[in-house]
């Protein structure tokens, strides 16, 4: 018998094989055991379970820093206005009507009557006034900025509430409207400022609108439960939970499996596919928002004019929406998002390769030139769109260098202007131009923005910006905007690339789900059947 | 020396690693480059509100004051606050060390099973059909990224079969056993590929040793020669790569977290690398090192239960 | 321990001359390889020549985008493999990217073996002050995320393909200095090695010469798996955003970023996946075939 031979362990190996096929005959029937026992995502009818691609943070109107606490907080803090679903204007919320002097300097609401918190205390003009003093000046306020034309605010009686500006001031009511200003009972917003206040309390929420929260810890789902005191017709979910689910194809297989009925930021790719499932439907939501490319135009030879000019003639954006967003995106004509005062008979920049070509001949680099491009590792569309535009302006001699690199990086780069070029996106947080214009439109010292990082810096269309903000007649400010959104354009320190929207798919279970211009989605409005 | 003192030494020692982790961990963060308070209000920054963050976050403090504050909390218990969840991060990172412990000793216990049984039954029947088979099978699982094995898994053996849930954690102490066997199972697949080849081949060579050989000229049983010797020092060379991946696993599972939404450490680890969350990267660096230095201890002592002859002088 | 499985079977007819007439299996065993190191070696050696001759396989650009034949599924006529997203051959991909994952493959695992196994050798055998001085220097990097060190790194090395080796570098001597030090340890007390010591052998030499060869099996086919490894956690990294930068075609990155088309054009992560496997099989034979010699 030869050495080492496997006869040796004949015996011993009929004892392995048998073990082996017991044991997988074994996992077997706990496998099908186990999943007679399951919990088939059995929940009661007015139950909606929703899986988002992210946690939410901070959960204070005034300190919010991140999209998905703002979201969930849309459906638990009202303001004294709110954005109409359309996103072009404003309506009435917990202010049922308001006036103004004739000045423009002092605006009084007045409250809707019988409003109370979700714990059943009622509302107060005090209330509206210790919230918007922390918006406009707390401590810990992020937002003061967006306040600085307030001046003061006064309570006359409990229902009525009076704001005084330091100048002409029409972007008042959309800010009202946008979270900063959304409003807290006057005892917990006060908390909130002091020192060492903990902010998970803030996930007790006291808010006005659709649902409150009780409590919430990282990797826990979040709870929403419907507000018995809310002003509106009631609505008809009366819990939803909301997990977090990281991956894009997981969240998708959770709708398919019918664990979730809502998912969000459904990958472009998979929307078409998705409404050929029975049963599933996916829909892009048209939202104020942008995708484009920013050029530091104190980096040559992007200071030439000429050469910003040709990459904008020679970017393809149709064969952008087709490759990157599966056609479901417009291309960006106007320097803004489509929202209030956009102008929307602006010529953008066609693509035209013959006119970019023309353009970098008589420009600074006829010959071409490297062009470093930052790009954010975990965003996917960001990183389709730098390769695609690598393909495009190599045709006008502009080579392309792709630096992937990860989100704080980028951040870094672009607010110190360590970087050459870089792509980029934009949401409105207000339907007003007011804020993305001089965000991405002012710059040089103050700015706070520097032209959208860009270090562009025109002292004579920051006059025209600040003309604007302060002009009351609606007529003449959108001309006024979009003398400016012309100039700008043709300055050209972006490369303006599509309007984009939100993405979102669930199951015949639920109907009503809309994304409004502001990525808003409220429960509200939501309904499920059996 | 005796195996108890022994122990006491390497658990002083273990001090000193610590420490030594706390300074790397502590420079490595706060000299990547990006700040947290522009991460955090991204799009919305403004240099304003940016430099009023960072006044809030205490960022501007100097540095040796912020290890201070880090490494005299550390040994009172105290992790600090999340940057971007406002949480105490002790509170964070109590609640998932035992899903990635759970989730790891899962992994490994189901690998066991698939090592000992599908390793043995290769090397038993060596060169033919069955070896060859188990070896493809494990290779095909040994080479693709375990995101894909994860999918894959869920396709056919949840939306397929029904038999599991697509993704998530589940609320009862049932439901986690449940949602975690696919994770478990994708991480085991991979660990279990590597295992096998390599107990595979220790039975093997174990079998043609010299020392097997005088076993059985000395006559004893087959079944005994084959459990007290070859596999006793098959288990060594496994049990060091079990220990390697073991460690790992902890915080290194963050893939088959992400794709199952686990909320385990090395998912958590990986966002607050990205959103530059300073005192949760610095915490979770510190207690998964610590589980990685004890499974360590305990490989190496097992060595000496397993194999007299390894001495320790 | 050197042993031959297989000892020569003498031939049949014993009324010949005793000429030995050996199968080309024996043959092989001749000049030191087995069926299975030859299959392994033959796989690496097609790969490493598709590496080399990869232009002449293909008329296409692997980076050349044509954005209107995007998603075309295998076979497609002019494209074998299919298209990506972005319309470029995965044939050509796949096959420019062999000279990539070879190197990675490479790279990744040599140094980290050679230093790996010196260390581990040097550890198990010496014991004593050094092996604990060492095992915890060892205990602080394998403690530490590699994740964090990665990012780090490639924070401050900046994007692409450096980073990674330097982190590979840092850390991937780990594996191999515990296995060897775990062989070490039980081999030092063995006769033969105090045998040497009683002549009167140097420590290094008796590391070299009679402790190397006994422990370095384990570490050798750890090498073969560890190469595979490496360029499976670049996929992985390539999932987390870091790794080589787009477009350079690399195995690992196109199942990556493939992977957002999985569920409707799945040749655009699978087969990238499958030129992985069939790599995974030539040096995991030849991992196993140098284990059967021993």
């Amino acid at each position: 018998m030869k050495e080492g031979s496997p006869k040796m362990f004949a015996r011993n190996g009929h004892h392995v094989k048998w073990f082996a096929r017991a044991l997988t005959a074994a996992l077997l029937v706990v496998a099908s055991g186990v999943s007679s026992l399951s919990p088939a995502g059995a929940q009661s009818s007015s139950v909606l379970r929703m899986a988002r691609n992210a946690e939410p943070g901070i959960f204070v109107p005034w300190l919010i820093d991140d999209n998905t606490a703002l979201f969930t907080m849309g459906n638990v803090y009202d303001g004294l206005l709110r954005v109409t679903k359309d996103g072009a204007s404003v309506e009435p919320a917990l202010a049922s009507s308001w006036d103004t002097s004739a000045d423009g300097l002092s605006w009084t609401f007045h409250l809707r009557p019988g409003v109370m918190f979700s714990d059943g205390t009622p509302l107060t003009s005090n209330d509206v006034k210790v919230s918007l003093d922390l918006a406009r000046g707390g401590n810990r306020s992020v937002w003061k900025d967006n306040y600085k034309a307030i001046k003061q605010i006064d309570t006359p009686d409990p229902q009525t509430v009076v704001i005084q500006l330091n100048q002409p001031h029409a972007p008042l009511l959309s800010e009202l409207a946008m979270f900063p200003a959304w409003i807290m009972q006057a005892d917990m917003a006060t908390a909130t400022d002091q020192q060492g206040y903990d902010d998970s309390q803030a996930w007790a929420s006291k808010g006005t609108s659709a649902y409150y929260t009780t409590s919430w810890k990282k990797g826990d789902p979040v709870i929403l439960h419907r507000n018995p005191y809310y002003w509106k017709n009631t609505p008809s979910i009366d819990e939803v939970d909301i997990e977090y689910i990281p991956d894009d194809n997981t969240r998708i297989l959770k709708l398919q499996g019918g664990e979730d009925d809502v998912i969000d930021f459904v990958p472009f790719s998979q929307i078409d596919a998705l409404n050929t499932f029975p049963g599933l439907h996916a829909q892009l939501f048209p939202i104020q928002q942008t995708t484009f490319v920013q050029l530091n135009v104190t980096k040559p030879p992007l200071s030439d004019l000429n050469v910003r000019q040709a990459l904008n003639y020679a970017t393809d954006k149709d064969a952008i929406i087709k490759s990157v967003f599966f056609g479901q995106a417009q291309p960006m004509n106007a320097p803004i998002p489509l929202g209030t005062y956009v102008d929307k008979e602006s010529p953008g920049y066609p693509f035209d390769l013959a006119k970019a070509q023309a353009l970098m001949a008589a420009s600074s680099v006829p010959n071409g030139f490297t062009l470093p491009m930052v790009v954010p590792n975990n965003n996917q569309d960001r990183i389709n769109t730098a390769i695609i535009l690598k393909d495009e302006w190599a045709k006008i001699g502009v080579n392309v260098d792709i630096q992937q690199v990860d989100a704080a990086t980028q951040r870094a780069a672009r607010t110190s202007g360590n970087y050459n070029s870089m792509p980029s996106a934009w949401t409105n947080d207000m339907n007003d131009p007011t804020e993305i214009v001089n965000y991405e439109m002012r710059g040089g010292e103050g700015s706070g923005s520097f032209a959208y990082w860009t270090r562009y810096d025109n002292p004579q269309l920051s006059d025209q910006i600040t003309q604007a903000d302060l002009q009351q007649d609606p007529t003449r400010r959108e001309q006024q905007y979009i003398a400016i959104q012309r100039q700008f354009l043709n300055d050209a320190p972006l490369v303006f690339i599509a309007n984009l929207g939100a993405t979102a798919a669930w199951g015949d279970r639920v109907h009503g789900v809309f994304w409004d211009g502001l990525s808003y989605y409220r429960f509200e409005d939501m309904t499920l059947s059996n | 020396m005796g195996r108890a003192a022994y122990i006491r030494r390497r658990l002083v020692l273990t001090v000193f690693v610590l420490f030594g982790v706390t300074v790397m961990i502590f420079g490595m963060v706060h000299f990547l480059p990006g700040d947290p308070a522009a991460t955090l209000l991204g799009d919305r920054g403004t240099q304003q509100n940016i430099a009023d963050l960072r006044e809030q976050l205490c960022l501007n403090k100097p540095l040796p004051e912020q290890y201070w504050l880090f490494v005299s909390g550390l040994v009172q218990g105290q992790m600090g606050t999340s940057m971007q969840f406002r949480q105490p991060v002790r509170d964070m990172v109590v609640s998932r060390l035992p899903i990635s412990i759970g989730l790891a000793l899962y992994a490994v216990l189901l690998a066991g099973i698939l090592t000992f049984t599908f390793g043995l039954l290769a090397a038993v029947h060596k060169g033919r059909v069955t070896d060859q088979v188990i070896r493809v099978l494990f290779l095909l699982m040994l080479t693709t990224p375990n995101f894909w094995l994860g999918i894959l898994l869920i396709l056919v053996l949840s939306l397929g079969l029904h038999w599991f849930p697509v993704a998530g954690f589940g609320t009862s102490f049932t439901d986690h056993i449940w949602y975690l066997f696919l994770p478990a199972l994708t991480l085991a697949l991979g660990l279990s590929a590597v295992l096998i080849r390599n107990l595979r081949s220790s039975v093997i060579t174990t079998t043609r040793s010299d020392y097997v050989r005088t076993a059985r000229a000395k006559g004893l049983l087959d079944r005994m020669v084959l459990l007290r010797h070859i596999l006793r020092n098959a288990i060594l060379s496994t049990i060091t790569i079990f220990g390697l991946q073991f460690g790992f696993l902890i915080g290194g599972a963050l893939i088959v977290e992400t794709v199952f939404a686990i909320p385990g450490l090395g998912q958590l680890l990986f966002t607050s690398i990205t959103s530059r969350d300073y005192p949760v990267v610095q915490a979770i660096t510190v207690v998964t090192a610590l589980m990685v230095i004890l499974v360590n201890l305990v490989v190496d002592l097992s060595y000496s239960f397993l194999d007299p002859r390894v001495t320790y002088g | 321990m050197a042993d031959n499985v297989l000892s020569p079977a003498l031939p049949q007819t014993a009324q010949s001359a005793p000429v030995l007439h050996l199968s080309f299996g024996m043959r092989l065993q001749k000049i030191g390889l087995n069926p299975t190191l030859l299959a392994g070696l033959i796989i690496l050696g097609a790969m490493i020549l598709v590496a080399i001759a990869a232009p002449l396989l293909t008329p296409y650009d692997p980076i050349a985008q044509k954005l209107d034949e995007a998603f075309k599924p295998p076979l497609s006529p002019n494209h074998p493999l299919g298209t990506d997203n972005f319309g470029r051959d995965i044939f050509s991909r796949i096959l420019y990217s062999t000279r990539l994952d070879l190197q990675i493959g490479f790279v990744s695992v040599m140094f980290p073996f050679i230093f790996g196994t010196i260390l581990g050798i040097t550890c198990g055998y010496l014991g004593g002050r050094v092996d604990t001085l060492l095992m915890r220097v060892l205990d602080v990097m394998m403690a530490f995320p590699f994740l964090v060190l990665v990012v780090a790194i490639m924070s401050i090395v900046g994007p692409g393909l450096t980073g990674m080796y330097i982190a590979f570098g840092l850390v991937g001597w780990i594996p191999y200095a515990r296995i060897t030090r775990g062989e070490a340890l039980v081999n030092r007390n063995l006769e033969y090695i105090q045998a040497a010591r009683t002549i009167g052998a140097t420590t290094p030499r008796i590391m070299a010469r009679h402790v190397l060869p006994n422990v370095i099996g384990p570490a050798l086919v750890y090498v073969f798996t560890g190469m595979v490894l490496a360029i499976l956690i670049g996929s992985g990294l390539s999932y987390l955003g870091l790794g080589p930068q787009p477009p350079t075609p690399e195995w690992g990155a196109m199942i990556a970023a493939g992977r957002q088309f999985m569920l409707q054009a799945w040749w655009i992560t699978a087969l990238p996946g499958f030129a992985l496997l069939i790599l995974g099989v030539g040096l995991s034979l030849i991992g196993d075939g140098l284990a059967d010699k021993r």
